[in-house]
């Protein structure tokens, strides 16, 4: 794994009246302990990744608790755990990044809402929306309708999230539905401290099983004709039950003064955006003392009307703030107040964009032009927001043009960069093909230097997605898929499919040994380590057992064979599908794991030869394609020496770990012969220090220059960089 | 409302590229204000980003009064930033237009060492941006802007960058928390090292030495600020052998006969000069050409053969500035490793011409072009020495090899344009000689940029300068093609411009020059 949480691990253990300092989703973590749930599972993806990474490190205490935690291959397994609670009286959560998580456990999730649950079931998801985001942006809020689920947006302060956490459960349990709590990124990954409890051991556990069964019940089965009952039951006694519980619970807040001519309705997760806007309008301050009339809904779904109702009672307009695209809270409230014959106004989209992330500046013109609707004074809003367009202005006239994007790439040494670079030479030499790009790190080849791939359909689903293209296609496509991706969703969805049609394709697998995009989890083609789960399931066996006959495995760094293997590949008159399995760790796992062995072997005096490349600066005429078959962080430009040239040189940085890619493909691109590998024997034998006195004589005696024998020793640099973290 | 309607957080925004230690440096920062008993809240969108891209981190800064807790923001706001904090110069810059840097409010603090971006360095030529103006748009929209070189700082105290920008931020005052704080707070992270230390107190150091100078727009730029590093700029010392040029282009000259001394001999660098004192006669020819044709010219006739690569691989500068770049310590020993590859134009090249040409076009027909001869020579030992030594030695036959007959070949065109071009079109003198920049490097660059000269000599050159076209676009014409043959590896540009050119030029009827 990526991070060591041996810090939070110890928080976890935390009891009454301690508190916790840490990031929102670990404050989850923690809330789930002191509610008593009996199981967790999730399935890996950033903003919620650390809330699995953690459970997975704190075993001890999970089994202490006798929590059973479950690593799931895919969201759709981990919706699929909740099944736990609908038959028994257990507390489960299960966590993903939504909206693509989500999409993957629809299923599972239609199956787990229609009976409902009799033990509180919790989803916690990442709400992957703006800046950052890296899917495509929905909202988690259609599903909530279209299943009956209820979502809770907290709003984004720990003890609050905690506080909610603990009361999703008697949400679900009170109205036998499965409660989904999305989190924004900001608000994963916001710092602050709660209050903790002590943790809960459930009733029923791992620890406490149960000895017998649930006795059968057709009822609480998701099949017809229950399922009709069912869905009666979602409206006719569920929903009322979660608004009672909500009521009587206070799930939402109501802020600033009781009576007031106009009303703010916020999302929960806005809520301290909107304060932000509030107190420049001097309508409220850094402590959030409203002096305008706000609801803040922590649960999005379901409203309660008689709430909104009374909020929206003798109220000229009430503004709603809800970010992403449809309005649904919006339409909602509109038909509350229209059906109980309100004459409030609402607003909201019509005020606030449509689409896009609601940010300080934005949220802000929207409550201007809201205040100063209804004669409010917006203060000091106006001046704020006219000063940001006066700023932006000034920008345009003194610095006008767009900057080059920095998106992420590869990490310096990464086994993928290679077959990336191997593509982009075949393709250089046959013509460029169709290729179906995946999630994942190697989805970063979409990005310049390699600026590769036709299209990204879901995680897993490259190979699917290249169906229809295979069959219409003159050239024979290529399909890139991680070793992630492919046990999460493609050796069915794309594997299977393509051997039981047919298709004519080439599909890449990099094999890498780990969901490298999300941290580094252990997946279960993972080796088997000390830590963590690997089991090391081989893909070649499972391909195999498929009816695939064209199974190639390349080292990634050897690029000439992957360049000959994607070739053949192409090439080749065997029709069906072709896999290639690209293999090469992780290079960040393998630095953790190499970097302090290799310290260690130096202190003890071992020898150890430390390699890193080198561009010859004299040699280089500036061209830079190396850099543009490579990308690599740490190869990179500096000026040229040389008076004569203008253009900068290519330069290897001292971030170079070694991986001997940039020789590979000047050789395999037959480049320049600027590169050159240098080994550093550290703690040379009495050989090496032998071997290399006789080869300095031999040079000096054809009139060679080689470093006088003082220098070797008097060149210490002295202390080296310490790495990054 | 109450007394707290004025109270605001500071708010610190911190721009960074992922895996630089941001994350630590923000947890470092939450530390200090925690122990410095302050409300403080820390956010940040990583997602991928942590993956060399761009990403910040946002924090806000409270003291406490009574319990009541502040509700902070999650987003930066444009216009209310106290504090900006970036570890690169474009990352700063890319905060600035987008609003966080007002005059009214913002500290700047940012390192003026670039990380280049992914579209800077794969430029064919120089895709820089210029640091100056960059340098200009931070000071002009920040209230201070405090400019320094912290990866320079950070690698002489063999310290993180991270650690140098807590010192940095301590010292700035701009933050509630006192110097302890952060002191304690960096010595208490997850991995407690010396270096954070030293680090940080360089960063430290810094900031002391900034005085705080406002620098609202318009107003005058501080004079003490440190100058920032720019490309040093070698001035080439005219001799007396090259005194026949105009100063710029006698400097390079200069350069340009001791390099082709070194590549073969005197009596090549007298043929060099012979050139530049024929040309410079011309009536036409301006000092800017000259120069150019100077640089030019020299690096052409140090074309970049088997020999010249063996040479320069042997030379004694180039063992210690390996050692140093390796970081290699006392007692440690040292090997290069050349990864070289030649290809059968250049195995052959070595070859006298009338051996060399047959066996140039046998491998043409047998589509042997592609291949070539990987070697990985070791020149720190005997073994791979003797045989660079060897390709070295070889050099004194150079003259007569196939790859110099071309070389020269060219040489010869290239020159007859420039000169055709002073009699006729002494405007587009300057951009002929300038299209010489295509022409260079090995295997497939030099390949490409030969054949994209070609396209150049072949439907520019030729047509306008010995043909019936039009002279008067010809300056134009040259600079757009030699533009657009550096913007995509594949010529496809370059092929749109000469195509687009040649519908032009059949339109123009002939000038009376080009008609004669």
């Amino acid at each position: 794994m990526e991070v060591s949480f041996k810090k939070e691990i110890e928080d976890l253990k935390l009891g009454d009246g301690d508190t916790f300092y840490g990031e929102g989703i670990l404050a989850v973590t923690k809330a789930l302990l002191q509610s008593g749930v009996a199981y967790v599972g999730g399935y890996q993806g950033a903003p919620v990744s650390h809330l699995l990474d953690v459970l997975v490190q704190s075993e001890d205490i999970l089994d202490e608790l006798g929590v059973h935690l479950e690593t799931c291959t895919n969201e759709s397994s981990a919706a699929a755990m909740l099944a736990a609670s609908v038959q028994y009286p257990l507390r489960g959560c299960v966590t993903w990044k939504s909206i693509v998580g989500t999409n993957v456990a629809a299923d599972a999730l239609s199956n787990l809402a229609s009976p409902g649950v009799i033990g509180g079931a919790l989803i916690v998801v990442g709400e992957d929306y703006g800046e950052g985001a890296s899917v495509i942006q929905e909202r988690t809020h259609a599903y909530a309708l279209k299943s009956s689920l209820w979502l809770l947006d907290p709003r984004p302060e720990l003890p609050k999230i905690v506080d909610l956490v603990e009361k999703s459960f008697g949400l679900s349990e009170a109205s036998n539905t499965p409660v989904i709590m999305e989190l924004r990124i900001r608000a994963c990954h916001v710092f602050g401290s709660f209050e903790t409890k002590d943790n809960v051991a459930p009733p029923k556990s791992t620890r406490e099983k149960f000895a017998e069964p649930a006795p059968f019940d057709y009822a609480r089965l998701a099949h017809p004709p229950v399922t009709f009952v069912q869905e009666k039951d979602k409206v006719a006694r569920r929903l009322p039950a979660a608004r009672e519980y909500i009521v009587e619970n206070e799930l939402n807040e109501f802020m600033g003064p009781a009576s007031d001519d106009i009303g703010i309705i916020t999302q929960g997760g806005l809520f301290n955006g909107l304060n932000g806007c509030l107190a420049e309008a001097g309508l409220s301050d850094i402590y959030g003392n409203l002096s305008v009339s706000t609801m803040v809904l922590n649960v999005t779904h379901p409203l309660v009307p008689d709430q909104i109702i009374e909020f929206a009672r003798g109220k000229k307009a009430v503004l709603i703030v809800e970010e992403g695209t449809p309005e649904y809270i919006e339409l909602a409230v509109g038909k509350i107040l229209r059906q109980a014959d309100l004459q409030t106004a609402v607003h909201g989209k019509d005020v606030l964009p449509e689409a896009g992330e609601y940010t300080a500046a934005v949220v802000g013109k929207g409550v201007a032009a809201f205040l100063q609707k209804y004669g409010r004074d917006p203060g000091d809003l106006v001046t704020w927001l006219d000063g940001v367009d006066a700023n932006f202005a000034a920008l345009e006239a003194d610095a006008p043009g767009t900057l080059p994007p920095r998106p992420p790439t590869f990490c310096t040494g990464c086994p993928e960069r290679p077959v990336f670079t191997a593509m982009k030479l075949v393709r250089e030499e046959l013509g460029p093909v169709h290729v179906s790009v995946d999630i994942g790190c190697h989805a970063l080849a979409t990005f310049p230097p390699f600026s590769q791939g036709h299209s990204i359909l879901g995680y897993g689903m490259s190979l699917a997605a290249n169906s229809a293209v295979s069959a219409t296609q003159d050239k024979r496509p290529f399909t890139v898929m991680g070793d992630g991706g492919f046990w999460h969703n493609g050796l069915l969805t794309g594997v299977a499919g393509s051997v039981f049609n047919q298709d004519d394709s080439v599909l890449v697998v990099m094999d890498n040994g780990y969901s490298s995009a999300t941290g580094a989890q252990d997946l279960p083609s993972s080796r088997p380590k000390d830590q963590g789960r690997g089991k090391g399931l081989d893909m070649e066996k499972a391909l195999k057992a498929l009816g695939v006959t064209w199974i190639k495995r390349v080292d990634n760094y050897k690029v000439s064979t992957m360049v000959k293997t994607l070739r053949e590949a192409r090439t080749t008159s065997q029709k069906g599908l072709k896999v290639i399995l690209a293999e090469g760790e992780c290079q960040l796992a393998r630095q953790r794991r190499l970097k302090p062995a290799l310290a260690k072997a130096v202190g003890r005096g071992e020898r150890v030869v430390r390699t890193r490349f080198w561009v010859d600066e004299e040699t280089c005429t500036g061209d830079h394609s190396c850099i543009r078959l490579s990308g690599c962080p740490s190869l990179t430009i500096k000026p040229n020496p040389d008076p004569l040239r203008t253009d900068p040189v290519a330069h290897v940085n001292n971030d170079c770990v070694g991986c001997g890619l940039c020789g590979e493909v000047s050789h395999a691109a037959q480049l320049c012969p600027s590169f050159a590998q240098i080994d550093i024997i550290q703690n040379p034998t009495k050989w090496d220090r032998f071997s290399k006195r006789i080869s300095d004589r031999l040079i000096r005696l054809f009139g060679g220059d080689v470093e006088p024998a003082g220098d070797r020793d008097a060149k210490s640099s002295g202390a080296v960089g310490v790495p990054a973290e | 409302m109450s007394g707290a309607a004025n109270t605001q957080p500071k708010r610190l925004l911190i721009a960074a590229m992922g895996g630089e230690g941001g994350g630590v440096l923000a947890g470092w920062l939450t530390s200090a204000a925690l122990d410095a008993g302050l409300w403080v809240q820390r956010t940040s969108v990583p997602g991928v980003a942590q993956r060399t891209g761009a990403t910040t981190y946002y924090l806000e800064f409270l003291p406490k009064m009574g319990t009541a807790k502040p509700v902070m923001a999650l987003h930066p706001a444009p216009g209310r930033v106290d504090l900006l904090v970036a570890t690169e110069l474009l990352e700063a810059v890319r905060m600035v237009k987008l609003g966080f840097v007002t005059p009214e409010r913002t500290r700047l603090l940012a390192s003026s060492h670039r990380t280049y971006t992914v579209d800077e360095k794969s430029s064919m030529e120089d895709g820089r941006l210029d640091v100056e103006p960059m340098i200009a748009t931070c000071r002009a929209f920040a209230a201070e802007a405090s400019i320094f070189d912290l990866s320079k700082t950070a690698l002489g105290v063999s310290a993180h960058l991270n650690s140098v920008v807590m010192g940095l931020v301590a010292g700035s005052g701009a933050l509630p928390i006192p110097l302890e704080s952060f002191r304690k707070a960096i010595q208490s992270g997850k991995r407690v090292s010396d270096a954070n230390l030293r680090g940080f107190e360089a960063g430290l150091a810094l900031a002391a030495e900034a005085v705080a100078v406002p620098d609202l727009r318009g107003g005058a730029k501080p004079a003490n600020q440190p100058a920032v590093a720019t490309d040093e700029v070698q001035a080439l010392e005219p001799t007396d052998e090259t005194g026949f040029l105009p100063q710029e282009a006698a400097g390079l000259a200069a350069e340009g006969v001791r390099r082709l001394t070194d590549y073969q001999n005197a009596v090549y660098a007298s043929e060099y000069l012979e050139h530049l004192r024929r040309i410079s006669a011309h009536n036409n020819a301006t000092p800017k050409m000259l120069a150019a044709l100077a640089r030019l010219l020299a690096l052409r006739m140090s074309y970049e053969d088997t020999h010249r690569v063996a040479e320069l691989k042997l030379r004694q500068a180039r063992l210690s500035r390996v050692r140093g770049e390796a970081k290699a310590r006392l007692g440690e020993i040292v090997d290069v490793k050349e990864f070289m590859k030649p290809g059968p134009e250049e195995i052959f090249g070595l070859l006298p011409k009338s051996l060399g040409k047959p066996l140039v076009s046998l491998a043409e027909r047998r589509g042997w072009s592609s291949s070539s001869l990987p070697m990985k020579v070791k020149t720190t030992r005997f073994s791979g020495f003797i045989r660079l030594k060897a390709l070295a030695y070889a050099k004194r036959w150079r003259p007569k090899s196939l790859r110099h007959h071309e070389e020269m070949e060219w040489l010869a065109l290239w020159l007859r344009y420039v000169e055709a071009a002073l009699d006729k079109m002494p405007e587009a003198t300057i951009e002929i000689v300038e299209t010489a920049r295509l022409v260079r490097g090995y295997g497939s660059t030099y390949k490409r940029g030969i054949r994209n000269w070609s396209l150049i000599e072949t439907e520019i050159l030729e047509p306008c300068l010995f043909g019936s076209l039009s002279c008067e676009q010809l300056a134009d014409a040259v600079l757009q093609a030699r533009l657009a043959a550096v913007k995509d590896p594949d010529s496809a540009a370059l092929d749109k411009v000469v195509t687009a050119f040649k519908a032009v030029a059949r339109t123009t009827p002939p000038s009376a020059s080009a008609a004669e």
